[in-house]
């Protein structure tokens, strides 16, 4: 499997969408510097701790990982990929397990581009790498790991489901409008339930700092369910 | 049989993200529990912020877990003032702890006709959190709920002599009567 992601990783359809990710994730982290060094005159191990506090929060970095996710599954969809795979003689038990150490490897990928983006803008703001790594909270790092594996793992779905590009614009739509009925309902009436959306109750793997029996409980219902369509989709889907 | 794959993967992905919440509970509490008295770890998060790290050391915190979008904390803001005029000095120390961005709580600030005047912490759930497990009250569950706010505690000497949650005149005159023994 690995050799195959490798030659994956290697192809012009991945390399592309990685370097534009690989911008953009250079500019968010220069905004988190910015803050730290310039608002908060943050420096050193303190700057280092804010961001990496700021870069293990964030939910833009798994908008990004949700988008980038979408269109490489679309593209393996839409390319035959897959169905080469299957033609190939696999079965379609193993093609699940190569989605999730898709989802894995790329969740992985991600957060090592967004610490190399981290890392080189260290050296302008009197920090350093190591200090990075010495000044991040490891469960915050493995939170936001689990945060985009579930967000992979919807994309995956979707690419499963409905394998067109298009389908970026409303699940984008999708997310900021959950987004924006949750903060409503806590703002306008004082309604928490809003943390029960799907979209919502995930991401509170990485903005609640210790998650309650309930919270985890609707999570692994939401990430449940994920698996299952995944592997039905899968079942189900017509390769040939 | 085909369910079997994805409930043992689901399994393990619960269980993942159950042992890493059990170990960030582990590390918090276990830091919590070797903290001195019940004010050092709120003076360690007041110790990394650079405008109040020379507040660290006061005397009476009187703190005030509140947000913007909860109702009986905007109208709580303008009695808080009062006792800030009242009971502020170099030993007293009035601050205000929320889980929101600074910058939506300055914009929201903003647009209040009644500015708080008392000193803030922002994005701060640890704190937060760790505030509601000192209630002395057992009863009263812990977390973030918006009936949890506002949440106002007095700690002299680092012990909790004061401990209410929700708004009320009745509450507001309570702090006022102990800031007031405390400084008589």
């Amino acid at each position: 499997m690995l050799q195959i992601e490798i030659k994956l990783i290697k192809s012009k359809k991945f390399i592309l969408p990685a370097v534009i990710l690989f911008l953009v994730l250079l500019f968010l982290a220069f905004t988190n510097y910015w803050v730290g060094a310039k608002s908060k005159e943050l420096e050193g191990a303190n700057l280092a701790a804010f961001v990496s506090t700021k870069a293990t929060q964030s939910t833009i970095l798994a908008l990004f990982f949700l988008f980038w996710m979408l269109q490489f599954s679309i593209h393996l969809q839409n390319s035959g990929f897959y169905k080469m795979l299957v033609l190939f003689g696999w079965l379609r038990k193993k093609l699940f397990i190569y989605n999730i150490f898709q989802i894995g490897l790329y969740a992985l990928l991600l957060l090592l581009l967004n610490y190399l983006c981290f890392a080189v803008l260290s050296f302008f703001y009197g920090t350093n790498p190591v200090q990075l790594i010495f000044n991040s909270e490891i469960n915050g790092l493995l939170s936001q790991y689990f945060y985009l594996f579930a967000i992979g793992l919807f994309a995956v779905f979707v690419g499963y489901v409905w394998p067109n590009y298009i389908l970026i614009l409303p699940v984008f739509i999708y997310w900021l409008f959950e987004g924006w009925i949750n903060n409503f309902l806590v703002k306008r009436f004082e309604l928490d339930f809003g943390k029960y959306f799907p979209l919502q109750s995930t991401q509170q793997i990485i903005s609640e700092t210790i998650l309650n029996y309930t919270q985890i409980l609707t999570i692994g219902i939401y990430a449940s369910l994920l698996f299952v369509f995944l592997n039905l989709s899968i079942q189900k889907k017509m390769f040939v | 049989m085909k369910l079997k794959l994805p409930i043992f993967y689901s399994l393990v992905f619960i269980t993942l993200i159950s042992a890493n919440n059990e170990w960030a509970k582990h590390r918090t509490y276990s830091f919590y529990q070797n903290a001195e008295n019940q004010a050092q770890p709120i003076r360690e998060e007041l110790k990394k912020d650079k405008f109040l790290s020379d507040e660290a050391g006061a005397v009476t915190l009187v703190i005030n877990l509140w947000a913007t979008w909860c109702g009986p904390c905007q109208k709580e803001i303008p009695k808080l003032n009062e006792l800030v005029n009242k009971y502020e000095n170099e030993n007293t120390l009035f601050l205000a702890i929320t889980d929101e961005k600074e910058d939506d709580v300055l914009d929201w600030i903003d647009l209040q006709k009644n500015e708080p005047e008392y000193f803030m912490l922002f994005e701060n759930k640890r704190l937060i959190n760790y505030v509601f497990t000192i209630n002395p009250d057992k009863q009263i569950k812990k977390g973030r709920a918006p009936e949890l706010l506002p949440t106002n505690l007095i700690i002299h000497n680092d012990q909790v002599i004061y401990y209410e949650q929700g708004y009320s005149e009745d509450n507001i005159a309570k702090m006022d009567s102990v800031l007031n023994k405390i400084q008589n």
